[in-house]
């Protein structure tokens, strides 16, 4: 497709355009949600006389802008700083922090579909703060034409699907303690994979790699300069493409690889992003390097398309089901992050690398235990 | 405090509303102050981008510079046919791409903050009130964003022409291709 670089961003954005004209309906599945709610000053009942709170909600929790933009610098920071655990920080922001979710959740036996309604509002914030800015940096790698187009088909059907489904099975439909239980089961495996990476084996691949690295780099200074390349090596070349295969060069050495693979894991990986409101990108380029052995900046590029339909049709499926969004709540928690990540270069230097980790292991491990007991057994630990 | 952040507001809005109301027809004035609204945020998300990626620039630099490095290293692994080094060189190139997607992450935050906000401020100003051709069908969303984009469009032809001097500024190791590419 010529000239995809403009058709690309234009058609994404007249499709989301298209997704707001259903705007007004939003007013009215959230107004419908709240007449059928029990009225009174108990939990789990609205009470008309208090003020307009969380989504307009009379008696919702009201946050404090401060509060707000304070937690979001806090992601911002961390984002910056370790590379990851953001997205769950701004999700547990808006679970606990803010208290959205202990309101959610108490409807759940007395106003079953205003419940959902807010949960789905919670994982729409989660992802228009987390996943959004990832779909933007990784647009600049799509421009760039870093992609192997077969892969970026089958990442980007995969994502379609794996998104769209998601919120397709979950939108309107998932209790906030079911979200909050699966949310906190996802936390409990993030922190168990960092932790496996602080462990001696966890760390070994890494030495291992950067060993064979530095062997090579060695090696290469001492061979002779001068080599030449034919020209028809430089550069990707795909020699096959079949429903089981594709199969292409890339400075004469040969890969293969199964299509399907990175569909079902386009699949996978988006539906949790879409799901959880966290991951998906940061996920996508790792399975595509350990998949398909690409160059990272291949991946990168590739990736970003998938990252960008999957954020897109999430989005727009979300806003098709009627989820009502905060703007200013996240225009705010935005300016946050990115205070946040004005802040985090500056201290960096003050601060270990191992112990933020540590850090962050013993965080992910008390908030995974904590929203998994409330999630899914009502047990609820301080604090979460 | 108590009246602080409400002043603080109704001036934002004072300003905001102005370019509404600089044509009399009101078609015309909506036009024109979503026009300016769209262009204001994606300037304004323009240069607090830039500002981070300034602040940003030694750590974005060394991660960047370190996932270079190592897709240089693994490109040579190929040339040289040693698949295991080319293998290694490539995971640890993966790594610090991770690192550079988190600092980019945070840029985008910064440049997307103005129209969360500008579309905030739409929907509480004209809440309730029937827009130029849709009625109250559509919310003020749908000719914000398509202006948006535009208006990101029109930036980015206009930092291009500009030259390599406004390029340069924020770029990084990333952003230029390495040798094999286009």
């Amino acid at each position: 497709m010529k000239n995809w670089k403009l058709t690309l961003p234009v058609g994404l954005l007249v499709l989301v355009a298209l997704a707001l004209w259903f705007e007004p309906a939003f007013a009215d599945k959230l107004a419908d949600a709240i007449a059928k709610a029990p009225q009174g000053a108990d939990p789990g009942q609205i009470d008309p006389t208090k003020p307009a709170g969380f989504l307009g909600i009379p008696g919702a929790p009201v946050v404090n802008p401060i509060l707000a933009f304070c937690w979001a610098v806090w992601v911002g920071w961390i984002f910056s700083t370790v590379g990851a655990f953001g997205g769950v920080m701004a999700g547990v922001g808006h679970m606990s922090v803010f208290g959205f979710g202990s309101y959610a959740g108490g409807f759940k036996k007395t106003a079953p579909e205003l419940g959902k309604v807010v949960t789905d509002s919670i994982k729409a914030s989660n992802q228009f703060l987390v996943g959004l800015s990832a779909a933007i940096s990784s647009f600049n790698y799509l421009k760039m034409k870093r992609l192997v187009l077969p892969l970026a088909i089958s990442l980007g059907l995969g994502s379609l699907l794996g998104a769209w489904g998601a919120q397709e099975l979950s939108a309107g439909k998932l209790d906030f303690k079911s979200y909050q239980g699966y949310f906190g089961l996802f936390v409990l495996l993030l922190g168990a994979w960092l932790f496996y990476e602080t462990t001696p084996a966890g760390q070994s691949k890494k030495q291992t790699a950067k060993k064979a690295a530095k062997a090579f780099e060695e090696a290469a200074k001492k061979i002779k300069s001068g080599e030449s390349v034919e020209a028809k090596n430089i550069g990707l070349h795909i020699t096959e493409f079949t429903i089981s295969t594709c199969a292409f060069t890339f400075y004469g050495v040969p890969f293969k690889f199964n299509p399907l693979i990175p569909f079902l894991g386009g699949v996978v990986i988006s539906a949790v992003a879409a799901f959880l409101g966290v991951g998906g990108g940061f996920l996508l380029v790792p399975f595509l390097t350990s998949v398909t052995q690409l160059p990272m900046y291949l991946a990168a590029g590739t990736s970003a398309l998938a990252v960008l339909v999957g954020m897109v049709t999430s989005i727009i499926t979300l806003l098709m089901k009627g989820t009502p969004i905060e703007w200013h709540f996240i225009g705010l928690e935005m300016l946050g992050v990115a205070v946040g990540s004005f802040v985090g270069p500056m201290t960096s230097k003050y601060f270990s690398d191992v112990w933020l980790k540590r850090l962050f292991i013993v965080l992910a491990l008390y908030v995974g235990v904590g929203y998994l007991l409330a999630g899914f057994f009502g047990y609820k630990l301080p604090g979460v | 405090m108590d009246t602080f952040l409400p002043q603080t507001f109704l001036a934002i809005d004072a300003l905001l509303i102005a370019a509404f109301r600089w044509c009399a027809p009101p078609w015309a004035g909506f036009l024109v102050g979503m026009t300016t609204l769209a262009c204001g945020s994606a300037l304004v998300g323009r240069l607090c981008g830039a500002a981070l990626a300034y602040v940003q620039r030694s750590r974005r630099t060394r991660e960047e510079g370190a996932a270079k490095k190592h897709h240089e290293l693994s490109l040579a692994a190929l040339r040289a046919h040693n698949k295991p080094a080319y293998l290694a060189s490539n995971h640890l190139a993966q790594e610090a791409y991770g690192n550079a997607m988190a600092l980019a992450a945070g840029r985008a935050a910064a440049g997307l903050w103005p129209a969360c906000a500008a579309l905030a401020w739409l929907y509480w100003r004209f809440a309730a009130t029937p827009l130029p051709l849709v009625g109250e069908s559509a919310g003020p969303a749908i000719f914000f964003l398509p202006l948006y984009g535009l208006a990101q469009w029109g930036l980015s032809r206009l930092q291009r022409r500009r030259g390599p001097s406004a390029q340069a500024l924020g770029r990084t190791p990333l952003d230029d291709p390495p040798s094999p590419f286009p």
